[in-house]
């Protein structure tokens, strides 16, 4: 009963392991991938020009400056006193942050009553500017808790005490506090585990795009079609030795997540493995299906990067928790396997927790994957349309 | 019980593109069935739904006692099928051994049976020795005879072959057939073969003539070839001169050249036509290809009328020791030859020969590895920039764009050639396109579009013509207008011409020639010095005819190595045909019927064939 599916598993290993070009794309593609977005995405604000314009010029404001140049989230390249030129030096690109503290800082903290720093941030990087007015407002409230601190937590600040009052000015837009506060403050123990699973998702999908409309362009399909070969047997022959060869890349992927990334990994690398594993083979019959239908290599590309690789991107969560309040989108991402699968890794990396605080999760995956292969081995027609 | 049984069936892939137009087909069992026509006939669809690989719009399959269309899963554990192409079903990455170890294993044979195969057939076609070899780098006739072989491992009671000697070489070609003709004995096997090629047509016990969809014509070559006898005439003729002028239709009923010979087709006891009454005409035997021309509605393909325009003068090419290495593999080894003006240099071989290699180096599209290539004495690797104002070329998928009409074609070309626009409207005018100027160039028809290809090519006055396999997938009655028009013109521009081709029967349009196989040179010289060089190193043809045929060709092949079977003709080759026709006689004494024999001409495929044998022999 086997013997077919044998057949094609054999004769597939065949073909790629003398392939160069398919070693190359399973191999170097994802590890490529990984490392490329890992740095691109990298959300993390350093040595950020910024500009000070201190009208103040007392003990506190000079004071605040230096937390500022102590830290390295900001490099203050000077300390002017008009705001006009700062938003000079902000048009011109000469910083992309000022720091503008009014001439009444010190007297009002020092009577304690509220202080208030306005921040300019050039907000073309939407995200970057975000978090540098995180970062300032942060470094302002250390300021701030030192000095309360210092008068024995005592003054006149009552509820509203440490509080700033940071306001975007022209080239800032839609200023919110919204920094992430991770343990180390660092975006990569977030991005590098969801990469990690749109990285599974992509290159298995892509692979297996071509595994049977490459046969279809050359002419060999006819072998399965004018045999009496069942489509489950060439499906599933397929799917076998790519998924194997796909399982033990993950074992480099995540050498590099944790050997250059050095992102904080809490779980199990066995359980990581695991999931990954069936994970692929999900993913690699996602590719099938397209391969399936499609009639060029070129066309079953085009599509797993519209239909795989943008939703995973886009409806994962990778990047912030997808829209609630949008049912549609929401809706779509239940439908998304990277959804499912980049919550498991970050669950295991970041939280060392095990599969059972994922059951809802490894259930929707386990019954997406029985849908793809079923509608995969389905539309597997023995019938040429020419 | 006929083994095929198709009815009615019809299949179109677009409203316009019609495949099928109710074709009905049987297919008697043991008997090897030929779909004959040209490119885009139908002959492959029809297979396809066959083979339950393609469904028909209407219409009933029956194989054996097997629907077709309702049990097509049960048909295919009973049907071999080779699919179009050199090897199209063969994985590349495989050995020998390992794909048909994939197909043992896809058709669940037992080792037994698998291992009692496989030995005689690999012996037969002479690949045991390749076994390890994979399969990307076999030449098309092996990967043919490999595909033949993974086609019937399973022991099928139908084997459906597509276009199998298409581009392949001869010997291999030859082999083939030998293997199908035993595989057909030994096993009582239905063969369907689809084919382009008319000799080979002569080699099926029935056939069907397909044109446009349908079915033209039905019944075996004799019976065929019978309607048209006391028809056909033939002369020799040099292939140095133009055809005259005779209106089919009108005087004969066809006209044309087949190799050094022309050929006529008139009415029973009408009279030759007046411009050609003179000659010394000689009633000859219907062909294949008579019955084919005579059923298929001619391309309307006027030759050209003659004309002495202004001669320029064409360009003297030398090409000497040129080879070209890809990695390991030698795809041209070794080759020289001398292209003289005015005349055409024909470039024969197989697909694989590395005849489009060695034209690419001549052309300065590839650097050769080793030789050099002269114009007119001048290094042209050196001097590429004035080569390629000499150079006029035409590829083999020729660039034309199928969405411009002819005149926006000529106008692309002309501005990329920077070409005389007067020129250019002179051409069309010659090629008879003129017509066509609004035509879009994919709905020109057949020959048509080699013109216009030709036109292009010819815009920026060339003095170097080259012509990259011209007349492939087009019908022989357009090939054959095609050719003159090729030889036309490079006589009226006293061109040089240099043209490549896979069917060895265009061989005598040529002047020169020049013989390739598997990247070598394996002979030069004229047409007639080709055949003259093999009847000298292997003797001529001794044609044996007999009434019964199986059993004389069983007997003979048992005496006669050098024995090869076309249609149901024995042609033996000898060096002593007296002697040899002796021994026939003696050989198939108290066989009931008569027997024949007579000396024939070395047919030039033939003599292809003893140039393969006599070069393998010096290596």
């Amino acid at each position: 009963m086997f013997k077919r599916l044998w057949a094609v598993i054999l004769k597939e290993t065949r073909e790629f392991v003398r392939d160069p070009l398919y070693v190359s794309l399973v191999v170097i593609g994802p590890i490529l991938m990984l490392v490329m977005f890992g740095y691109g995405m990298d959300m993390d604000v350093e040595e950020l020009h910024m500009v000070a314009v201190d009208h103040d010029n007392s003990e506190y404001s000079r004071e605040l400056l230096e937390k500022f140049q102590h830290d390295n989230t900001f490099l203050l390249q000077e300390t002017i006193y008009s705001t006009a030129q700062a938003e000079e030096m902000l048009k011109a690109a000469e910083a992309r942050f000022a720091l503008v503290i009014p001439p009444d800082f010190g007297s009002k903290i020092s009577r304690g009553e509220q202080a208030e720093l306005e921040a300019l941030a050039e907000a073309t990087y939407t995200t970057q500017a975000q978090t540098a007015l995180g970062y300032a407002e942060a470094i302002a409230q250390q300021y701030l808790d030192q000095i309360w601190r210092r008068r024995g937590g005592e003054g006149s600040g009552g509820e509203s005490s440490g509080e700033s009052w940071l306001r975007g000015l022209p080239f800032s837009i839609g200023l919110q506090h919204n920094v992430w506060f991770n343990p180390d403050l660092e975006s990569k123990n977030y991005l590098i585990p969801g990469l990690y699973a749109i990285v599974l998702t992509y290159f298995p999908a892509v692979i297996a795009s071509f595994m049977f409309v490459r046969e279809r362009e050359t002419g060999t399909d006819l072998n399965y079609l004018a045999s009496t070969a069942q489509p489950w047997e060439i499906v599933f022959g397929k799917a076998i030795p790519y998924g194997l060869v796909v399982s033990l890349v993950q074992f480099v992927l995540a050498a590099i997540a944790l050997g250059i990334f050095q992102v904080r990994f809490q779980g199990s690398l066995l359980l990581l493995f695991l999931a990954g594993t069936f994970y692929i083979f999900c993913t690699i019959g996602l590719g099938l299906f397209i391969s399936v239908l499609c009639r060029t290599q070129i066309s079953a590309l085009i599509i797993t990067v519209v239909a795989v690789l943008l939703p995973s991107f886009m409806y994962s969560g990778l990047y912030g928790p997808v829209a609630p309040d949008e049912p549609l989108a929401l809706a779509i991402s239940h439908l998304v396997p990277a959804y499912y699968f980049v919550t498991i890794c970050r669950g295991i990396f970041l939280k060392g927790l095990g599969l059972t605080y994922y059951a809802f999760e490894v259930a929707a995956l386990f019954v997406l994957t029985l849908f793809i292969y079923g509608v995969a081995i389905s539309a597997f027609s023995k019938r040429r349309k020419k | 019980m006929p083994a095929i049984n198709a009815q009615n069936v019809s299949k179109s892939y677009t409203d316009e593109e019609i495949a099928l137009d109710r074709v009905s087909l049987t297919a008697e069992s043991n008997r090897i069935t030929g779909l004959v026509g040209p490119d885009g006939a139908g002959k492959t669809t029809l297979m396809k739904i066959i083979a339950g690989v393609l469904w028909p719009d209407e219409g009933d399959v029956q194989v054996g006692d097997i629907d077709v269309l309702q049990q097509p899963e049960e048909l295919k554990a009973n049907i071999g099928f080779m699919p179009q192409g050199l090897g199209a079903a063969l994985y590349d990455r495989l050995s020998i051994r390992e794909n048909m170890e994939f197909v043992r294993d896809l058709r669940g044979l037992d080792e037994a049976s698998y291992q009692e195969q496989i030995r005689p057939l690999l012996k037969l076609t002479r690949l045991e020795k390749f076994i390890e070899r994979r399969a990307g780098q076999l030449s098309g006739g092996m990967r043919q005879k490999l595909a033949l072989i993974l086609s019937v491992l399973h022991y099928p009671d139908v084997l459906l072959l597509d276009e199998p000697t298409t581009g392949i070489d001869p010997l291999s070609r030859q082999e083939f057939w030998t293997l199908i003709a035993r595989l057909r004995e030994e096993r009582d096997l239905t063969v369907l073969v689809c084919t382009a090629n008319l000799e080979e047509a002569e080699r099926c016990s029935n056939v069907f003539l397909f044109h446009e969809g349908q079915i033209q014509q039905r019944g075996s070559p004799e019976q065929l070839k019978l309607e048209l006898a006391g028809q056909v005439y033939r002369l020799e003729y040099s292939t140095n001169k133009s055809l005259p002028a005779v209106k089919v239709g009108e005087e004969a009923l066809d006209f044309y050249r087949d190799g050094h010979y022309l050929r006529l087709r008139k009415k029973e006891n009408s009279k030759f036509p007046d411009s050609i009454s003179d000659y010394d005409w000689q009633a000859a035997e219907a062909t294949v290809e008579d019955v084919m021309r005579s059923v298929v509605p001619r391309t309307e393909l006027p030759p050209l009328p003659a004309v002495n325009g202004d001669k320029s003068t064409g360009a003297k090419i030398n090409f000497e020791g040129l080879t070209k290495q890809f990695g390991s593999f030698t795809a041209v080894n070794e080759v020289s030859g001398r292209l003289k003006p005015g005349e055409v240099y024909g470039l024969l071989g197989p697909n694989g020969a590395g005849k489009t290699t060695l034209i690419k180096m001549i052309c300065c599209l590839l650097e050769p590895t080793a030789g050099q290539v002269f114009a007119d004495d001048r290094n042209v690797w050196e001097e590429r920039e004035w080569f390629k104002r000499q150079l006029g070329y035409m590829s083999q998928q020729f660039s034309l764009y199928r969405d411009l009409t002819v005149r926006e074609n000529v106008e692309l070309y002309s501005g990329l050639y920077d070409a005389d626009r007067d020129f250019s409207k002179a051409l069309l005018e010659r090629f008879d396109l003129i017509n066509y100027e609004g035509t879009l160039t994919a709905d020109l028809p057949g020959g048509m579009r080699q013109r216009l290809a030709l036109t292009t090519a010819l815009q920026h006055q060339p003095r170097f013509l080259v012509l990259d396999e011209p007349t492939s997938g087009v019908d022989p009655a357009a090939r054959e207008v095609f050719w003159e028009t090729i030889r036309q013109t490079a006589q009226e521009r006293d061109l040089t011409v240099l043209v490549t081709t896979h069917y060895l029967s265009e061989a005598e349009y040529c002047d020169q020639l020049g013989l390739m196989n598997e990247g070598d040179w394996i002979g030069s010289g004229s047409p007639a010095d080709i055949r003259e060089q093999a009847y000298r190193r292997g003797g001529g043809v001794l044609l044996v005819r007999a009434e019964q045929f199986r059993e004389a060709s069983r007997r003979l092949r048992r005496e006669f190595s050098d024995l090869t079977v076309i249609g149901r003709d024995i042609r033996i080759r000898t060096r002593q045909p007296e002697e040899t026709a002796k021994e026939v006689k003696a050989k198939l004494s108290g066989l009931a019927g008569t027997v024949h024999t007579e000396p024939a001409e070395l047919l030039m495929e033939e003599a292809f064939i003893d140039h393969i044998r006599a070069h393998e022999a010096n290596n």
